[in-house]
C-alpha cells in the first residue's frame, strides 16, 4: 500500500506528532537507532519523567539531540527525559551532503534546527526573520562565496525577504502519491487527525487550530509550499506544505512548537509538524476529502 | 505523477534513522565550573590581567616622579596635616584586594578593562592619621601631572592608595609611585602618579567631570565576550567565554543568545563586589558557516544591559551589549 519511503515518512510523522500511536510502530522500526530533536528553547534535562524534581542539565536553545525513545509527555535524551512540548523533531541534518545550488528559483527547506534570514549576506546583518527546521522558502538568488554560500529567498510576494546561509538549507521536492480514497478527518474536540485509505485508518495524529476552523465537508486543493502565516501577532515565514480546503482553510506544517493537540490563538489554519504536512501534501492531492467535526 | 525540482535530495533509510550522535553532548551544565580558561590578554595563569597587557588609557603623558623630592600630602579639613614618603607608605600596615578597573570609554569592541591584585595603604588608614574634620564630605585628589578628579569620602571605604599591581612594584604606566583604586568606580576616579588628597567641603575640579562626564563614575553593568575572538575561525565544539562586570553590584544572571535566538542563561560563579565575574561555556555548532554571538548581564539590583546597539558612552558609561562574529570550519 506504501512506498518504502512513504512508510518511512509516515513513521516518521507519527514521531513528530506530539501522540504516538502506536509506539510500537516507531520502535519496531527504529531498532536500536534514534532519531532526532531540535531543542525550541533552553530546555531542561530530567533524569526521571518528573518536571518537579530538579533538572540534571539543559540543552542549549536550536542544538540538536538524539531522541532515544517517547511517550505521550516525553522524549528520552542523551542524559535524561525532556518535555515533549520542548523538543520539535527533526530529520537528520546531514551537513556533508550539503552542495550549494547556484540556481535561481528552487524550493528549499530548512534542514538545519533553525535558518536565520538577515538584511545582507552577512552573520551580523540585520536579522529579518528566524525559519525553523522544517519550514519551506522559495530561493530566488544565489551568491556563492565563503563561507557555504547565501541564498536570496522570497516573501509571499515574490520579492527578496531576505538572505540566507546555504548550508542551512535544502533542496526539495514533491513526492505525490495521492489516491481517490484518500479522506481526512479532523475531530476539533479532541484535536486529533485521522487519515484513511477508504476506510481503512492509517493514522491518527495530533493537531492544532485556532478557534476559526470551520466544521464541514470539503475537497483539498494543494497550496503553497512555503508561506507566510500569522501566530499571537508573530509573523511566520516558510510555513511549510499548504494544504487549502473549504474556505480559506489551511493545513500546514509549522515549526514553532510541538504541542499539538492544544488550541492555539488565531484563524482557520490547521497546524501540524512539517513532516507530517509535506506528507500529507503530497497524500491528500487535489480534491481530497477533507471532514472537519 | 511526482513533480519534481531540478535539485532533488534524497533521503536514504540510513539517513533517515542514524542518529547523529555527534550532537549529543550539546549540554549545558547546571553549575559553573571552578575553573576557567585562561585567556590572554585578559586574564593570566593567575586570574589576574597580564601587568603588560593591562590597558593604559591615559589623558596626560605618563610621567616619572621624582622619587627623592615626591610625598603624598593629605590636607584639607584635617586636624593633622601629612606628607608621607614612598618608605614610609611602604611600612604601613597594607591590604591587598583584586579589583577591576574599566575606562568609562569602553565599548564591548574596544574592552578597556583588566583585573588586578592591589596592594596598598587603605585609603581609611590614613583618614585615620591625619583626622577628619566633620565638614569634609570629598576627597580631592591632584596627580604628579595635573591631572585632578575627586570622590565622595563615602565612597571611598574600600578605596587603596596601591603602590604593588599583580605582586610587583606598580608599573610606572600604572601611576608609580601611588595610585588610587576603587571597587566599583571607572577608572578616570582612580587617578594615578597621586601626591595630593586634599579633603573638602565641595569638589573644586575634575578633568573629566568639568568636561561632562558622570561626578560619581559609578561602573554600569556590561558583558563582553573574550572568545572565539572577533572574525575569529574556530572548529569542533566552540569555548564560548567572557566576563561580566557591574562595579561593586553582583552579577546575577549572565545570558548568550546564538544567532538572534533565544537568550539562554549560563552558569557562573559570581565574583567578589568590584571584581568581574567569568564565564566560560562549549557550544557545538550545528555545520560550518558563520555565527554572531551576544551576551548579556543582569545585575543585583535588577538592570538587565539592553540589546540595543546605540546606547551612549557619555556620559555615563556604555552598558551595551557585546555581540561577535565568528566562523566554524569542519
Amino acid at each position: 500500500m506504501f512506498s518504502r519511503r512513504s512508510f518511512l515518512q509516515l513513521v516518521g510523522a507519527s514521531l513528530a506528532a506530539s501522540v504516538l500511536r502506536p509506539n510500537s510502530l516507531l520502535l519496531a522500526s527504529a531498532g536500536d537507532e534514534a532519531y532526532q530533536g531540535r531543542a525550541l528553547g533552553a530546555l531542561p534535562i530530567y533524569a526521571t519523567r518528573n518536571a518537579t524534581t530538579n533538572a540534571v542539565a539543559r540543552l542549549w536553545p536550536d542544538s540538536i539531540t538524539a531522541i532515544f525513545d517517547s511517550d505521550d509527555e516525553w522524549y528520552q535524551v542523551h542524559g535524561g527525559w525532556v518535555r515533549r512540548e520542548g523538543l520539535q523533531p527533526m530529520l537528520p541534518y546531514d551537513v556533508g551532503a550539503y552542495r550549494f545550488v547556484n540556481t535561481k528559483t528552487f524550493w528549499a527547506e530548512v534542514a538545519a534546527p533553525v535558518a536565520p534570514v538577515r538584511a545582507f549576506c552577512a552573520a551580523d546583518a540585520p536579522l529579518v526573520t528566524r525559519i525553523g527546521h522544517g519550514g519551506v522558502s522559495q530561493v530566488i538568488d544565489a551568491l556563492p562565496g565563503e563561507p557555504n554560500g547565501w541564498y536570496g529567498i522570497a516573501d509571499q510576494n515574490g520579492g527578496l525577504l531576505g538572505w540566507t546561509q546555504g548550508v542551512f538549507w535544502r533542496a526539495v521536492d514533491v513526492e505525490i502519491n495521492s489516491g481517490d480514497d484518500h479522506m481526512l478527518h479532523l475531530d476539533r474536540k479532541h484535536g486529533l487527525m485521522r487519515a484513511y485509505a477508504g476506510k481503512q485508518p492509517i493514522l491518527e495524529v495530533p493537531f492544532s487550530a485556532g478557534a476559526g476552523l470551520q466544521a464541514g465537508n470539503f475537497t483539498t486543493q494543494r497550496g503553497a509550499i512555503g508561506g507566510l502565516q500569522w501566530q499571537d501577532n508573530k509573523r511566520h515565514e516558510g510555513v511549510s506544505w499548504q494544504t487549502l480546503f473549504g474556505d480559506g482553510q489551511t493545513l500546514a506544517g509549522i515549526y514553532w512548537h510541538n504541542r499539538f493537540g492544544q488550541a492555539v490563538q488565531g484563524g482557520p489554519a490547521v497546524q501540524t509538524t512539517p513532516l507530517l504536512a509535506r506528507w500529507l501534501y503530497g497524500w491528500l492531492g487535489e480534491d481530497a476529502h477533507v471532514i472537519v467535526e | 505523477m511526482r513533480i519534481t525540482t531540478p535539485q532533488q535530495t534524497k533521503i536514504s533509510r540510513n539517513q533517515f534513522l542514524r542518529p547523529h550522535t555527534r550532537f549529543s553532548a550539546n549540554h549545558i551544565p547546571l553549575n559553573a565550573s571552578a575553573t576557567v580558561s585562561t585567556v590572554l590578554p585578559y586574564v593570566g595563569s593567575t586570574g589576574f590581567t597580564p601587568t603588560s597587557s593591562f590597558y593604559r588609557h591615559m589623558t596626560h603623558p605618563t610621567i616619572h616622579v621624582d622619587m627623592a623630592a615626591w610625598r603624598l600630602n593629605v590636607h584639607g579639613l584635617v586636624g593633622n596635616p601629612l606628607g608621607v614618603s614612598f618608605d614610609e607608605i611602604q611600612n604601613m600596615q597594607v591590604v591587598e584586594m583584586p579589583c577591576t578597573l574599566a575606562g568609562i570609554t569602553s565599548t564591548p569592541n574596544n574592552l578597556l578593562m583588566g583585573h588586578g591584585l592591589w596592594r596598598g595603604v587603605p585609603f581609611n588608614r590614613l583618614l585615620d592619621k591625619v583626622g577628619l574634620q566633620a565638614e569634609a564630605q570629598y576627597a580631592q585628589f591632584r596627580s604628579a601631572n595635573g591631572y585632578v578628579t575627586y570622590l565622595p569620602i563615602n565612597m571611598l571605604d574600600k578605596a587603596v592608595l596601591a603602590y604593588s599591581m599583580n605582586g610587583e612594584t606598580l608599573p610606572v604606566e600604572q601611576g608609580y609611585p601611588v595610585r588610587l583604586i576603587v571597587p566599583g568606580v571607572y577608572d578616570y576616579k582612580m587617578p594615578k602618579w597621586v601626591q595630593s588628597i586634599e579633603l573638602v567641603a565641595a569638589p573644586s575640579s575634575g578633568h573629566y567631570e568639568s568636561q561632562g562626564w558622570s561626578a560619581e563614575g559609578l561602573v554600569q553593568t556590561t558583558s563582553a565576550i573574550f572568545t572565539p575572538r572577533l572574525r575569529e575561525t574556530v572548529s569542533g565544539k566552540v569555548s564560548l567565554s567572557g566576563m561580566a562586570f557591574a562595579g561593586t553590584r553582583t552579577i546575577s544572571q549572565i545570558e548568550v543568545s546564538i544567532d538572534d535566538g533565544d537568550w539562554m542563561s549560563v552558569p557562573f560563579v559570581p565574583a567578589e563586589s568590584g571584581s568581574w565575574t567569568r564565564w566560560q561555556i562549549d557550544w557545538l555548532p550545528p555545520a560550518p558557516g558563520d555565527y554572531l554571538v551576544k551576551v548579556r548581564a543582569t545585575d543585583s539590583g535588577g538592570f538587565r544591559q539592553s540589546d540595543a546597539s546605540n546606547v551612549p558612552v557619555f556620559p555615563n558609561g556604555s552598558s551595551a551589549i557585546h555581540a561577535i562574529v565568528f566562523r566554524v570550519s569542519m
